[in-house]
């Protein structure tokens, strides 16, 4: 026989655990939690005892980032981070706390941030706002992302005229964080996509991607959502679209938490929910689209690999893509983790190991010397941008900062389109 | 994607390869499905201690004696001697300092206080050119409270069987003893990663309190996880010999290397699918066009020059089952005993003739699927059949040289 056959895909297989303990070496929490047990005890090991019985739930599985590090280490293909992650949801009884639903809760905060974000905006940078909210658990050293005054999804309501007159189209997933903090990394993909001769669509419908509900416990509502975003995908597929993201871990959960997590199947649709370095890279390099740059550009940057990235196999064409850019000088980082991991760094009783997990990245990040860091994610932003006072942009946003959209749109013989639509 | 050579796997002999390639200028990715058995390595290379005719001192001469299909006959003794310099270059520039030399094996010490001859040994564990030199030296055996992968009183007990003179002493650091208390996971790496500046003081300082006059000290390996500069400062705070002696896998030293390897090779411009694994591979007559991973969904890894470093029966490189084994990823053609009962020696430390198993290669090290040779793709390392590593005692220096051997090979071209 030939081939090797997955073992993603077995259910409980935690069997094919060698005891090997490479794992634990390669886990950003056993380094500074002292009441964590690692990720070979808390998966594969303790997975047998639960299965004997709920009691031996340990309740210090919540200290785990799911940063998926061990499962990509594992040389035998035991996904420890999702029999974690699934123990969590199966045994943890706690029910999710005040502080936990706002997080989580990323529509329905950023729907009600951003329809009032010159109010709300100065208000959560308040100091008393700030104990408020520390009271409540989310800690006082943190700040959140400023919300944008209006969404993304209606700016892209907005320009769907010209963008139906382009041949070729792609759906965009654009997530909570382009929708209600940070339109501007959604104008600068479709900039770019309209460039090389695609015009962008909206899904029929579409909710958070769920990371921050499964981490917090609302696995009912996270499936909810799911199950939306899973419908509205699967219609834009069969409609021929590729689906795309620009945030790493959007595009990791619905890829593996949707099966692995939330049950759900998504085999038909996962190999079209692509991120947009992915797609720009596989189809530069296959020549079916050409990427022109400025000749002015000269920047140096340091890049930073989200671990979602990492897990998702996909770290190379983000540095393919970016290493078409001849003016950019890419300084890799080392692949440690940032230590943010979405709402967990928020979280009061994390806030310092957080810090502590960062502290590697971040300094190497202040040795490399470079004008701003590149990363995928958007949480892996908030913690270097507020560890390290740097900008920190998204590949998209680096290739809208480099590219000649005239040049572009004319060899892709787009020119007229993007006159046509005042683009 | 398209590279200019793709290897699979990234352990030592992947990782060595792809930094000599990307070296020199060529598109490079290694796809690796996990950590590799690296991290489990002891802090000794071997190159060949024993053949079938008896213990070897000096390998370079040893490979005369080695039987004609050997890897080490393929690259042959001119090429072994310059291949080693350039092994030891390449370590360096990834900041891992080795001593030893290819034309004398010297002797170091196993977990157990036994001695085992080596090729190379990365710095902070000692070296003897002979293994009479520990009769009547005297020993301090250190073990930390609480650390559980040291065994000092078997070290000592060996220690004196060899002839030396052997105390042994047991250490308590602060934040050691009680991550202890709180349950903590004990293993080498947790401690090791809590060997900050503050925990090497007060162990200097624990140390210097014990040590007797004459006595040479031996630590486990829990020193230097990041860089060897750790045990420099230990020893300078210390004032008298101090070496580290191995520990049980995963080690310190092995986690260094297969970290400063990664490092070295990425910062040559190699790119890492970690986490991913080859599944299958497109052929086009006597060529391998492309491969397949689990991770990358349609899309295939073209390269002009193809390299499987997957390891042996551990890393499943190559797979064992009931009628036999196999190469699971291309369905290559393997060499070695034919049947089961054939593979075993019923005393088990006699050398197993299974050990002998792998994947078939010529002599520049390409393989064949369907009897016929694929021009494109290379076996380097433990992959291969033909040779025992485990008693040869040859594992690192097959992985290190059939590595850089394969790499002239394709810079040539």
């Amino acid at each position: 026989m030939t081939g090797i056959e997955s073992k993603y895909t077995v259910e409980g297989n935690f069997e094919e655990c060698l005891k090997c303990t490479v794992c634990t070496a390669y886990c950003p929490v056993l380094e500074v939690r002292m009441d964590y047990p690692g990720p070979k005890a808390a998966g594969p090991d303790s997975e047998r005892y639960r299965l004997k019985s709920p009691e031996f739930f340990d309740k210090t599985l919540k200290y785990c980032l799911n940063c998926k590090r061990c499962e990509t280490a594992c040389p035998s293909g035991v996904r420890i981070g999702d029999i974690i992650q699934a123990a969590r949801i199966k045994y943890d009884r706690q029910r999710p706390r005040l502080r936990d639903r706002m997080l989580a809760e990323t529509d329905i905060m950023g729907r009600a941030a951003s329809f009032m974000a010159p109010l709300a905006n100065p208000v959560l940078k308040n100091g008393i706002a700030k104990t408020a909210l520390h009271v409540l658990g989310i800690d006082r050293h943190r700040s959140f992302p400023a919300y944008s005054h209006g969404t993304f999804a209606s700016y892209l309501r907005k320009i769907q005229d010209c963008q139906k007159r382009f041949d070729r189209h792609v759906a965009y997933f654009h997530g909570c964080y382009v929708n209600y903090n940070f339109p501007e990394l959604g104008k600068d993909f479709v900039r770019i996509m309209n460039a090389v001769g695609y015009g962008v669509l909206p899904l029929e419908r579409q909710k958070c991607c769920g990371v921050a509900k499964i981490a917090n416990n609302l696995i009912g509502r996270a499936r909810h959502d799911a199950e939306i975003n899973l419908s509205a995908i699967r219609k834009a597929v069969i409609e021929g679209l590729e689906v795309i993201s620009t945030s790493s871990t959007c595009a990791f959960t619905i890829r593996d938490e949707y099966p692995h997590l939330l049950g759900l199947e998504n085999a038909d649709v996962r190999d079209h929910l692509l991120l947009a370095t992915v797609f720009l890279a596989r189809k530069a390099e296959n020549g079916e689209i050409k990427l022109v740059f400025r000749d002015g550009y000269r920047k140096r940057v340091a890049y930073h690999a989200p671990c979602h990235l990492r897990r998702l196999g996909w770290e190379a064409y983000t540095l393919s893509l970016l290493r078409m850019i001849p003016g950019l000088e890419l300084v890799r980082m080392p692949a440690e983790c940032c230590g943010m991991a979405g709402t967990y760094g928020f979280k009061r009783e994390n806030y310092y190991s957080s810090q502590k997990i960062g502290r590697k990245l971040v300094s190497a990040i202040m040795e490399s010397g470079v004008e701003a860091v590149v990363t995928d994610c958007e949480t892996c932003k908030w913690q270097i941008e507020m560890n390290t006072g740097m900008e920190v942009v998204n590949p998209v946003s680096v290739m809208a900062d480099a590219l000649d959209f005239e040049a572009t749109a004319a060899a892709n013989e787009n020119i007229g389109k993007l006159i046509e639509n005042k683009l | 994607m398209r590279f200019d050579t793709v290897i699979i796997g990234g352990g030592l002999a992947g990782l060595m390869t792809g930094i000599k390639l990307a070296s020199a200028g060529k598109r490079t990715a290694v796809v690796s499905k996990g950590e590799s058995t690296l991290n489990f390595c002891s802090g000794s290379f071997g190159l060949l201690a024993n053949t079938e005719g008896g213990p070897v001192m000096n390998p370079l001469e040893g490979i005369k004696k080695l039987e004609a299909p050997h890897p080490y006959r393929k690259i042959g003794y001119a090429s072994m001697s310059r291949l080693t310099e350039e092994a030891s270059v390449f370590l360096g520039s990834a900041g891992l300092q080795f001593n030893g030399r290819c034309d004398r094996n010297h002797f170091t010490f196993t977990p157990f206080g036994t001695l085992n001859p080596a090729w190379l040994t990365l710095d902070g564990f000692a070296l003897f050119d002979d293994p009479s030199e520990i009769r009547d030296r005297k020993y301090l055996v250190v073990s930390l409270k609480g650390y559980l992968e040291s065994y000092p009183l078997l070290v000592c007990d060996n220690l004196r069987r060899a002839g030396a003179e052997c105390v042994r002493q047991e250490i308590e650091l602060d934040g050691i003893t009680r991550l202890r208390d709180l349950g903590f996971d004990m293993r080498t790496i947790s401690v090791a990663k809590r060997m900050d500046r503050k925990a090497i003081s007060e162990f200097a300082e624990k140390i210097s309190g014990i040590v007797g006059e004459g006595e040479t000290v031996l630590i486990p390996a829990v020193v230097g996880l990041e860089s060897g500069d750790q045990i420099d400062v230990l020893r300078k705070m210390v004032g008298c010999r101090l070496f580290m002696l191995p520990t049980l896998p995963v080690s310190a030293a092995g986690f260094r290397m297969q970290n400063a390897l990664r490092h070295r090779f990425e910062e040559a411009g190699g790119i890492i699918f970690a986490g991913d694994a080859v599944t299958a591979g497109e052929f086009e007559g006597s060529r391998l066009k492309n491969v397949s991973t689990a991770k990358l969904g349609s899309d295939r890894l073209y390269a002009d020059d193809f390299i499987i470093a997957s390891g042996s029966f551990f890393s499943e490189g190559i797979v064992a089952s009931p009628d036999g084994f196999r190469e699971p990823v291309f369905g290559l053609d393997v060499c070695g005993p034919s049947d089961r009962d054939s593979g075993f020696s019923k005393d088990f430390f006699a050398p197993q003739p299974y050990q002998k198993g792998g994947v078939r290669t010529d002599s520049d090290f390409h393989v064949f699927r369907n009897g016929s040779r694929v021009e494109n793709l290379y076996g380097v390392g433990s992959i291969m059949g033909g040779f025992d590593s485990l008693s040869e005692g040859s594992g690192a220096g097959i992985s290190i040289l059939s590595g850089l051997y394969v790499a002239d090979e394709i810079i040539a071209v």
